[in-house]
């Protein structure tokens, strides 16, 4: 009778902290970002270790080919997706799309509002200065975003941009604006100092007087 | 591409050699990122699993030292340092291995399975390499863009954010000689050689188009560069000059170590340690 009031009790503590457990998983939150700019180990750990910030953060990814960035967070904190874009950009790294899985089941993102119909499609090469395959993926994705752009393709060799868009809704001045924005000079436009510090170290092309 | 290195002396003309691709060793399940030598013992600092282990010339790993935090370039060093074991402070007075702690900010220092902490009256930001030379210590540190360096008598700063000769920009490895200290200047796409009172005194490879100089090895008569992006090491003489730049089954690479006519190059992604020899060049 001894022995079966031990085993019960070790299985009743089992049981309960499986629960334990259950309540852990379905009490955090899933963080999933993909950054631009982990080019390297030191990149990866660097924002993995800005991030442990965040008391309390677990189960942290990275996968530094894809730029994949994963963790969980305690829902009571309410981490907020702002937050986790500021801490990306304030590692040093560029934050691109951002998902939040709430342990409710809700789901935030980061997507951007939908665009209008293309028609007519013209295209243009632009040169845009730039240094890697980190800065393709961030020229790509800051103008295949824009409203009227249909394709847009980086070259890292020839340094042009081939896009494709409908002159009705966008224009070669407005995309050139649009690769300003995220620290990438054109011919015609120049981004600011403030958006070229911005850039990732590896990112840091050499720039025209 | 390769420049050849000739050496002349008074009895007799040592013939010009080149380094040459030898082998590609698998390294199961390990990331590495620094290579220390001990002997002809190879230890690696495996960021990903945050251990140091000690491989064989297979990759098979003969001992494993787990619980370190992003441990980054390791270095085998022997001087009068204040260490503590978190209770206790003492003097280290014997051969150790140093371990950047990239994560954790803090220098661990392993001998005989016991483990220390280098005391340091300045705080760090992701410590990425350290050298050890007699008394003197420097370490790379990587988010404050510079070396902090104790030259046996006092710790002073050597460089502060920039891109001019000087300046650093997250710095990732770092030598110390008998005159002078190398640094890589990861970011800011070189090599950088400082005096022993922080002055700055040459760039190194700063026209190579280099993408992410991670690491760093200076042997008496090289300088040696991995350009981690586009998986090359590049191999300069005393003056700086480029000799030789060596590519075959390199991938990014994030160390080198040079023992004689042996070179190893850590290839992080794929897990690999690359075996280079240095052979006469052929004259037909």
């Amino acid at each position: 009778m001894k022995y079966l009031t031990i085993i019960l009790s070790i299985i009743m503590s089992l049981l309960t902290l499986s629960q334990v457990d259950a309540q852990s998983d379905n009490s955090r939150d899933q963080f999933e970002v993909q950054v631009d700019g982990l080019g390297c180990p030191f990149c990866a750990y660097g924002l993995e270790k800005k991030f442990k910030e965040f008391k309390g953060i677990k189960d942290i990814a990275i996968d530094i080919e894809t730029g994949d960035f994963s963790f969980s967070y305690p829902a009571a904190k309410e981490l907020t997706m702002e937050a986790v874009i500021a801490q990306v950009v304030k590692a040093g790294y560029t934050p691109n799309e951002a998902k939040i899985t709430r342990a409710n089941g809700n789901i935030e993102t980061n997507e951007e509002v939908k665009k209008d119909a293309i028609n007519n499609v013209t295209t243009s090469s632009i040169y845009v200065n730039g240094m890697c395959g980190m800065c393709k993926a961030r020229i790509e994705k800051a103008t295949s975003s824009l409203n009227g752009v249909a394709s847009s393709v980086w070259d890292v060799e020839t340094k042009l941009l081939t896009i494709s868009y409908d002159q009705q809704l966008i224009d070669e001045k407005k995309i050139e604006k649009a690769v300003a924005g995220v620290g990438h000079d054109t011919n015609g436009t120049r981004a600011t100092d403030a958006s070229y510090d911005n850039l990732h170290a590896c990112c840091k092309y050499e720039r025209a007087n | 591409m390769a420049a050849a290195t000739i050496v002349s002396c008074k009895e007799k003309n040592i013939a010009p050699q080149e380094w040459h691709f030898e082998k590609n060793i698998p390294l199961d399940g390990i990331n590495p990122i620094g290579i220390a030598m001990d002997g002809n013992d190879i230890f690696l600092s495996d960021g990903d699993h945050n251990r140091v282990v000690k491989i064989n010339e297979d990759g098979n790993i003969l001992s494993e030292m787990p619980g370190f935090e992003r441990p980054m370039h390791i270095e085998f060093g022997e001087a009068d340092f204040e260490i503590t074991d978190k209770v206790t402070t003492s003097l280290l007075k014997e051969r150790a291995l140093f371990i950047p702690e990239y994560g954790r900010d803090s220098i661990a220092v392993m001998r005989d399975n016991k483990l220390d902490y280098l005391v340091l009256q300045d705080s760090l930001d992701a410590p990425a390499a350290i050298s050890v030379y007699n008394n003197e210590i420097a370490i790379a540190d990587f988010y404050s863009n510079r070396i902090l360096y104790y030259n046996n008598n006092q710790w002073i700063n050597i460089g502060t954010e920039g891109k001019e000769l000087g300046q650093l920009y997250y710095p990732t490895d770092v030598q110390i000689m008998e005159n002078y200290i190398y640094v890589a200047d990861a970011y800011n796409h070189r090599a950088q050689v400082f005096d022993k009172t922080g002055k700055a005194i040459a760039l190194i490879g700063a026209d190579q188009k280099i993408n992410a100089a991670t690491g760093i090895f200076v042997s008496e008569n090289e300088i040696y560069l991995t350009d981690f992006e586009n998986g090359r090491i590049l191999i300069f003489d005393m003056n700086y000059k480029l000799k030789q730049i060596i590519d075959t089954e390199i991938d990014k690479p994030t160390d080198i170590f040079v023992q004689g006519k042996v070179m190893y190059i850590t290839n992080y992604r794929k897990g690999q340690l690359i075996k280079y020899i240095l052979k006469d060049i052929d004259h037909e």
